[in-house]
């Protein structure tokens, strides 16, 4: 066991933590909430001259073929302050095309998103399905060379700001993957308003027509592949919840340590100390299950049941954490002027992503083969 | 940073396991179940003997005092496979007091103490609570007066758990009465040998019995008061610390978890396997998630003290958390087993041998015992984040 970081590690956690902790001011933030994107292009050339776009990517694709476990590092640092979600979903795009796509895929794409010049978002869930893919009603089917494609994908991450998507539709009995470019006949991107604002959109896919070199891997093969990028997505996102709750206890204990009624500072209040001492076991625990996943992966190792526990685990603890905060803040943490809203509703919102506690727990149940005859 | 064993541990792992599956028979575990804290039956002396022979109790001390000189992280382990074989657990003496002396005591007390800890020759009962000093330990009366070479103990102890069986009283007493009440403590080892000292039985909800204690004129020797006068409200302090490191061990949940798996497999209840109802499948899931976060945080612990670190908070953490799920696991398990779940340890037909509806009683000890939860969430409060105390 060793649950330090290394020096390495320490390194690029500091160096993230400094960009962005002068890069995010207030005004700036404000400003962001006026644009499509919710960030400014000055900023965004910040951080891929940081390479965190392609931090993750092979190095063959100019990326610099860090581990999960390393991009979580780096990510925990996103969350504490509450940083665009667009980098999150950029790097999850890179991921998704690095996962599923064929080779000249990944040397048309990977390349433009390390760089930050090119986006490629996710477009998996529909208004009716997010884990089933027999009930998607995207659909692919073959004419002539290529494909049409035709159906809605929504809770697209920074769909409007993406130059492609990789989109799953049903394909026959199976599922196949493709990049679909957002300036295609027939594609339509509708922006949805999220209570997190983090520029989520609705893609209307109206018969696109496709070129044959649009399917990203084998037809009607790609959901096995489409899953494991959901999992390890999900461990990433617990690595950016952690960040997230860190930044929320140290404020709230601050906040706490100063704030002053009856005479006395309220922290003072055993019923103040028990709240906090609550939130700091839940996140402790959060901690090192998520990293416990991202290092299982990283090894090779594997790590279902880990991601599943981190999941279901950490999607509770930071939403838990915000709503113990606002009790805490009171007005003071109620007013859009104070940042603690921010992450409340991005704790809320990534509980819900790629999977819910709950259904990460109905994941794990099925993992300890309960039932005799294997019945779910 | 690794989030499992390394290739030595994995082999230390390997070695208790295939120990405690050898030597921890149903016979072993029926006669510790039998026997409670009532001392130690045949088969657990003989096991006792066995496991200090290979110098497995002092696996985390030096080896100058016959300690293996291993890790905190090898002895959570050991705990940890001890505890998931249905082992006899760890003394306090070797928990808790021994690595105490360690700290705080002269060379003389480390050599008069620390091997016969070791070899079981010496187990102390721990004297701290009194009726009116619970939570404010630091209101402790039992007064201990130096005459001549000896010290004298009037007073009386509570919750004295284990003074019936053991060699030694570990005790805090008032030495110093004129200064501020958490600077006039000492810790003085007492001999339960000694004339003037009367225990009496308390009979508990769990089972376990604990004892009143009355000190009477009780003459000890002068350098059996450990470390320095005065001192022993932080020993007392330290001495916890030390034992929770051992309490966040999840080694015993998870022995019981897979127990109750294994339940759930193997019922049918109203025409239906176990495994196949949603509630039970959610329950079950639950345990495994919180189970596996208990391991991160005592693990953590025990890795923070091989960092040099007196993990206070995290202690604390390992501490609360471990003994709410007890309490947890065992609700929810007692209810997954159902109309059964209340079949008490001795009857036949209990599943489990009744070892939920064991932990279920002595899940709330564990709760208020050994610094109350509530105070080790305003420990972590102030000594982790720093909150006011004023």
């Amino acid at each position: 066991m060793d649950f330090g970081t290394g020096v390495d590690q320490q390194a690029v956690q500091a160096a993230a933590r400094r960009f962005l902790a002068a890069e995010i001011t207030r005004e700036r933030r404000r400003a962001w909430e006026t644009t499509a994107e919710g960030h400014d292009a000055e900023f965004w050339s910040g951080v891929a001259q940081l390479g965190w776009f392609g931090y993750g990517l092979p190095r063959e694709y100019g990326g610099e073929g860090a581990s999960l476990l390393e991009l979580g590092l780096l990510l925990e640092e996103c969350g504490r302050f509450v940083a665009p979600f667009a980098i999150f979903s950029t790097i999850a795009g890179g991921l998704g095309v690095a996962a599923l796509g064929t080779a000249a895929q990944k040397r048309d794409w990977l390349p433009l998103i390390a760089r930050g010049d090119s986006r490629v978002a996710l477009a998996v869930a529909e208004k009716a399905a997010a884990a089933n893919p027999s009930a998607f009603q995207t659909t692919v089917r073959s004419r002539r060379r290529g494909f049409v494609v035709r159906g809605e994908k929504r809770y697209v991450l920074q769909g409007v700001a993406a130059d492609a998507f990789v989109v799953a539709a049903r394909d026959g009995r199976g599922v196949s993957a493709l990049i679909v470019p957002a300036g295609a006949p027939g594609v339509t991107v509708v922006p949805a308003r999220t209570f997190a604002h983090d520029r989520q959109c609705v893609l209307r896919l109206d018969d696109v027509v496709l070129p044959a070199t649009a399917l990203a891997g084998m037809r009607g093969a790609a959901w096995p592949r489409l899953e494991r990028l959901r999992r390890r997505l999900a461990a990433l996102l617990c690595a950016e919840m952690i960040g997230g709750a860190d930044a929320v206890l140290d404020m709230t204990a601050r906040y706490v340590s100063e704030r002053e009624q009856f005479g006395v500072k309220i922290g003072t209040f055993q019923a103040v100390q028990q709240m906090i001492a609550g939130m700091a076991i839940e996140l402790e625990g959060a901690r090192h299950v998520t990293r416990q996943a991202l290092w299982r992966l990283a090894e090779g190792l594997a790590a279902e049941r880990e991601i599943a526990i981190a999941k279901a685990w950490t999607g509770r603890a930071y939403v838990s954490i915000t709503l113990a905060a606002h009790q805490l803040h009171g007005g003071a943490g109620y007013v859009v002027d104070h940042d603690l809203h921010r992450y409340s509703a991005r704790a809320k919102e990534a509980e819900l992503r790629f999977g819910s506690p709950e259904e990460w727990l109905e994941d794990l149940a099925g993992r300890l083969r309960l039932a005799p005859d294997g019945r779910r | 940073m690794r989030y499992a064993d390394a290739p030595e541990q994995q082999a230390w792992r390997q070695e208790v396991r295939r120990f405690v599956r050898r030597h921890v028979t149903p016979a072993l575990r029926a006669e510790l179940r039998a026997h409670g804290n009532e001392g130690e039956g045949p088969l657990a002396r003989a096991f006792h003997r066995q496991i200090f022979d290979k110098g497995w109790w002092g696996i985390a001390w030096p080896t100058e005092f016959g300690g293996l000189g291993k890790s905190a992280v090898d002895q959570y382990i050991f705990v940890e496979e001890m505890e998931a074989a249905g082992a006899p657990a760890m003394r306090l003496s070797i928990t808790s007091v021994a690595p105490t002396i360690r700290r705080v005591g002269t060379e003389a007390q480390k050599e008069r103490w620390l091997r016969p800890i070791l070899h079981g020759e010496v187990d102390f009962a721990i004297g701290y609570s009194e009726p009116d000093a619970g939570t404010d330990l630091a209101a402790l009366k039992t007064r201990a007066v130096l005459d001549g070479d000896e010290w004298v103990v009037n007073g009386q102890k509570i919750w004295n758990t284990g003074a019936h069986t053991a060699t030694h009283d570990w005790l805090a007493v008032r030495t110093e009465p004129d200064v501020p009440k958490h600077k006039g403590i000492s810790l003085l080892i007492v001999p339960m040998d000694r004339p003037g000292i009367t225990v009496q039985g308390l009979e508990t909800w769990s089972g376990i019995r604990t004892n009143a204690v009355f000190f009477e004129d009780v003459r000890v020797p002068r350098d059996y008061l450990i470390g320095e006068r005065g001192n022993g409200f932080y020993y007392v302090m330290m001495a916890l610390d030390f034992e929770r490191i051992t309490l966040g061990s999840t080694g015993l949940l998870r022995r019981l978890l897979e127990d109750l798996k294994a339940f759930v497999r193997g019922t049918v209840r109203d025409g239906r396997p176990l495994g196949a109802v949603p509630w039970v499948r959610r329950a079950i899931a639950d345990l495994e998630m919180r189970v596996e976060v208990g391991r991160q945080l005592g693990l953590l612990n025990a890795w923070l003290v091989d960092q040099g670190v007196v993990p206070t908070k995290e202690g604390s953490m390992a501490k609360v958390y471990v003994t709410e799920l007890n309490a947890r696991l065992a609700s929810v398990g007692m209810e997954i087993l159902g109309l059964a779940g209340q079949l008490a340890p001795d009857d036949p037909a209990a599943p489990l041998h009744g070892r939920l509806q064991w932990l279920y009683t002595t899940a709330p000890l564990q709760r208020f015992g050994g610094g109350t939860n509530e105070i080790q969430r305003c420990i972590i409060a102030q000594r982790g984040l720093g909150l006011p105390r004023k």
